[in-house]
């Protein structure tokens, strides 16, 4: 198939990529295709209003003030479990070597804002480059709690191996998927850094789904960086890393260059 | 490390009062019940606070990247529920008034800008905001939706690019 025709082909697709109503395999063909097809993103860029509309369009009721009160309670509750269930761990001494890797990974959790942003170098920034760093310092606000009080849990954690496809070429790419207490977190070393303006992105993709876009990250001096994935995942769901213009796209415009499959 | 928990129990209210509605709205309409919107709504803010969110600042905005967490929670939810017919599917539902006592005073209606919102969707074609709302609502696939109205697949990417491209015009028009 020439270009065009396959240009043809994948754009009568475009509105149902832009809705979600593709299946797994057919998004990520397309998002193969967008990612070397400017028209196609030009034209997915200039829908996107039109696709943001569609929340906003239903009906406006008020949630019962019921919600927020259960809500808050049910943040108040994980906090407790959270450190109560740490010094349970603590006390009870089970499993040595699961704490000690809990601890671990939740030092990993803990690494300050400021460190985790060190990649970015604020000052050379671009205005608008500069105000996403500061919204993505108010986004990993909530990613860097401390969860336990430094005593891991009582929950084991799941590691799962991250394989460095193709298209990462040669960097000696050192990467696990882990599950910590249900929480997700992608540890990345040795990735080369994102060219100017670029950053990476991790993706969330599941079998009959459209893929998800999830964190957007830069990586620490070293080649390093932890990153959360606020999407709960499942066996067979799998977790992409792209590189991406900086602040993310709506969907991957890049062939991934790790892979994990849970 | 309290102060900070504190100070992020707090950031979370504050996204929840500044998006809570427009979430439960949307779970709302997806799942069609309120105990359900509420505990997708509740799931989805939970899930934010849990594993730290991070929206796409460039792009889109806080708005939208809670929507999209509501949109992925409600069609997960939804098709856990499954073995969906199409025949359960209220895809008029859009276009539909919700009952007057949940309707909020300051209602998206009164400001200009919502209306276009409302507009631009309730003026399309029926058959185009069907396949749209089966789509994002719904969470069902093109193919899913070319099956259930019988109609062929084709005939539902066209119809779903035609309602999207007059929404975008639409909007150019109103601003
Ligand atoms: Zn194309």
């Amino acid at each position: 198939m020439n270009v065009a025709d396959e240009h043809s082909r994948w754009n009568e697709d475009l509105a149902a990529f832009a809705v979600g109503a593709l299946d797994s395999e057919e998004t990520v063909a397309f998002a193969d295709h967008l990612a070397h097809c400017d028209q196609c993103r030009g034209e997915l860029h200039r829908l996107a209003p039109a696709v943001e509309l569609l929340p906003a369009s239903v009906e406006q009721l008020a949630p019962p003030p019921a919600l927020k009160s259960r809500l808050l309670e049910a943040i108040a509750a994980d906090q407790e479990t959270n450190v109560s269930g740490a010094a349970a761990a603590g006390q009870a001494g089970v499993g040595g070597r699961v704490r000690r890797a809990g601890a671990a990974t939740s030092r990993a959790a803990r690494v300050p804002l400021r460190e985790r942003l060190r990649g970015w170098h604020v000052p050379a920034l671009p205005a608008a480059l500069a105000a996403a760093a500061l919204a993505a310092a108010f986004a990993i606000g909530f990613a860097v709690r401390g969860d336990d009080g430094g005593g891991g849990t009582a929950v084991p954690r799941t590691t799962v191996p991250v394989v460095a496809t193709a298209a990462a070429g040669r960097a000696p790419v050192r990467a696990q998927l882990i599950s910590d207490a249900g929480n997700w977190h992608l540890d990345v070393t040795r990735l080369p850094r994102a060219g100017f303006g670029r950053v990476y992105q991790a993706w969330v993709m599941r079998r009959g789904r459209d893929v998800e876009p999830s964190t957007v990250f830069v990586l620490a001096r070293d080649g390093s960086s932890t990153v959360a994935i606020p999407q709960s995942l499942a066996q067979g769901d799998q977790v992409l890393v792209t590189e991406e213009p900086a602040g993310g796209s709506a969907a991957p415009t890049t062939r991934p260059l790790l892979s994990a499959t849970v | 490390m309290t102060l900070v928990e504190g100070g992020e129990a707090r950031a979370l209210e504050v996204l929840y009062d500044r998006h809570g509605g427009a979430a439960y709205s949307l779970a709302h309409r997806i799942m069609g019940d309120r105990q359900a919107a509420e505990d997708v709504t509740q799931e989805a803010f939970v899930s934010i606070w849990r594993s730290g969110g991070r929206y796409d600042a460039m792009r889109g905005s806080v708005r939208s990247w809670v929507l999209a967490i509501v949109r992925n929670r409600g069609i997960d939810a939804l098709r856990r529920a499954s073995s969906r017919s199409s025949l359960d599917y209220d895809d008029d539902g859009a276009l539909e008034a919700q009952p007057a006592e949940e309707r909020t005073d300051s209602s998206v209606l009164r400001n200009e800008r919502a209306r276009v919102v409302r507009g631009a969707m309730a003026e399309l074609p029926r058959d185009q905001s069907q396949a749209l709302g089966l789509a994002y609502f719904g969470g069902f696939t093109h193919r899913e939706i070319a099956d259930m109205l019988d109609v062929p697949l084709g005939t539902i990417k066209g119809r779903m690019r035609l309602g999207l491209e007059k929404m975008r015009t639409s909007m150019d028009e109103a601003i």
